[in-house]
C-alpha cells in the first residue's frame, strides 16, 4: 500500500482522535450519515486515514465537529499538505524539464 | 455479536472459513454486485473496504525486512502496533504472485492471533512451505487461501470458465483438450504440476490475481484436479518445466 511519510498527518490525526474515542470507522460513518453525509463510505475513510486523501474543507469542519477538534487546525493542517504536495509535484515536473532540456541540449550540439 | 470480530475460543478451520466468508460476503455486498461473473476480488479494494474499517491494521510495504536464517523475510506482523510489513521485493509496483497470499497471511496472523504478545516474522520456508510445524502458520494460511478462495466461488468460476462440474483427471504426460470459456485448446502436459497450473492459471484473475501455484493446490483440495498416477505437484519441478518449455520453444 502506499506510503506518504509527512503526507498523511492529516489522516493520522484524524485516527488518532477517533481511537481517542473509541469508535470504529464504522461507528465514524453513522455519525456523518447521521448528519446528511449519505454518500460517505468505508473505503473512503481508508483512504483518508491511509493514503492521505484530503477530503473538502466542508467535510473536514463536519469531522472536526464531530471529533471534538479545532476546525481551524484541521483545516490548517490540510492546507498544509495540500501545498506541501504542490510543491513536490511542482519540483518533479521542472527537475523533469530541466532533464529533458539537457538531454535535447545535448543532442543538439552532437548534430552541430 | 458480528460476525467480524476475531474469533473466540478455539480456531478451526470451519471458524476461520466462517469469518473468511462472512469479510467475503460484506465486500460484495459493499460493491453492490448481483452476478457471478461481476466477482473480481481486487486487494486494494479488499483492504479498503473490508480489512481496515474491520482491523486498522496499517500496511507498510517501504521497510526491507532484511533475512532470517538465510532466508528472506516476506512479511512481518506487529499485533500490538497494529502495523503489517511486507518486504518491497514483492510489494507493488514490482509484480510478484507471492504477494497477495504473503497480505493474507500476514493479515491472518493480525486477525487470529490479536493476543500473542510477540510479532510474527514470516520467510518464504513459514508461508510457503507444505510442512508447517507451527500451528499460527497454519492457521494465517487458512486464513489467507480462504479469504483470497472462497470454496464456493472456487467450484463457481471453474463451472463458468470450464463448463463442466466433474474434475480434471490427469492420467500421464500427454496432450489433453480443455475446454476453456466456449473454445476447445490443446495442452501438452509434461506433469502433473504442469497440468495443474495449466488448469489454474485462468481463474487466478478473478481472485486477486493469487499465484498458480496457490490455485492449483486449492484445486486440488476441492476436488477439482484428481490425479490417477503416482506424480506429486512440486512447485519446482513446474519452474523447471516452465524454464525448459521456454527454451524449447526458442529452439
Amino acid at each position: 500500500m502506499r506510503q506518504g511519510g509527512d503526507l498523511k498527518t492529516f489522516g493520522e490525526r484524524v485516527r488518532d482522535r477517533r481511537q481517542a474515542r473509541g469508535w470504529t470507522i464504522r461507528d465514524l460513518i453513522q455519525k456523518l450519515q447521521a448528519r446528511g453525509q449519505k454518500s460517505v463510505s468505508p473505503a473512503y475513510i481508508t483512504r483518508v486515514e491511509q493514503y492521505g486523501e484530503i477530503p473538502r474543507p466542508e467535510f473536514i469542519c463536519m469531522l472536526a465537529d464531530i471529533l471534538g477538534d479545532d476546525a481551524k487546525k484541521m483545516l490548517e493542517c490540510a492546507r498544509n499538505i495540500k501545498v506541501q504536495r504542490f510543491d513536490m509535484n511542482l519540483e518533479e515536473k521542472y527537475q523533469k524539464a530541466a532533464g529533458l532540456y539537457r538531454v535535447q541540449e545535448g543532442r543538439r550540439k552532437k548534430s552541430e | 455479536m458480528k460476525a467480524t470480530t476475531p474469533i473466540k475460543g478455539r480456531i478451526t478451520r470451519d471458524s476461520i472459513k466462517a469469518l473468511t466468508y462472512s469479510l467475503i460476503q460484506e465486500y460484495i455486498r459493499e460493491k453492490g454486485w448481483r452476478y457471478l461473473n461481476e466477482f473480481t476480488l481486487n486487494l486494494k479494494d479488499l483492504y479498503e473496504i473490508i480489512l481496515y474499517p474491520h482491523f486498522e491494521y496499517k500496511v507498510v510495504t517501504s521497510v526491507d525486512l532484511g533475512f532470517y536464517e538465510d532466508m528472506k523475510v516476506l512479511g512481518k506482523t506487529i499485533t500490538k502496533e497494529k502495523v503489517i510489513l511486507i518486504d518491497p521485493s514483492i510489494s507493488p509496483p514490482n509484480v510478484d504472485p507471492r504477494y497477495p497470499f504473503t497480505f493474507g497471511h500476514e493479515f491472518g496472523h493480525g486477525v487470529l492471533h490479536v493476543d500473542a504478545s510477540e510479532s510474527f516474522r514470516c520467510t518464504q520456508e513459514s508461508i510457503f512451505g507444505r510442512r508447517h510445524t507451527n500451528i499460527r502458520e497454519t492457521q494465517a494460511n487458512t486464513f489467507s487461501a480462504n479469504l483470497f478462495m472462497p470454496d464456493n466461488l472456487v467450484v463457481a468460476q471453474f463451472r463458468c470458465c470450464y463448463e463442466q462440474a466433474h474434475p480434471f483427471r490427469y492420467i500421464g504426460r500427454r496432450r489433453y483438450w480443455v475446454k476453456r470459456f466456449g473454445a476447445s485448446i490443446p495442452i501438452d502436459v509434461t506433469s502433473f504440476s504442469h497440468f495443474c497450473i495449466q488448469i489454474a492459471a485462468p481463474l487466478c484473475f478473478r481472485f486477486g490475481n493469487i499465484s498458480k501455484t496457490s490455485m492449483a493446490i486449492k484445486l486440488q483440495g476441492l476436488g477439482l484436479i484428481e490425479n490417477h498416477t503416482n506424480e506429486e505437484f512440486d512447485n519446482e519441478a513446474t519452474k523447471i518445466g516452465d524454464v525448459l518449455r521456454v527454451a524449447l520453444k526458442k529452439l
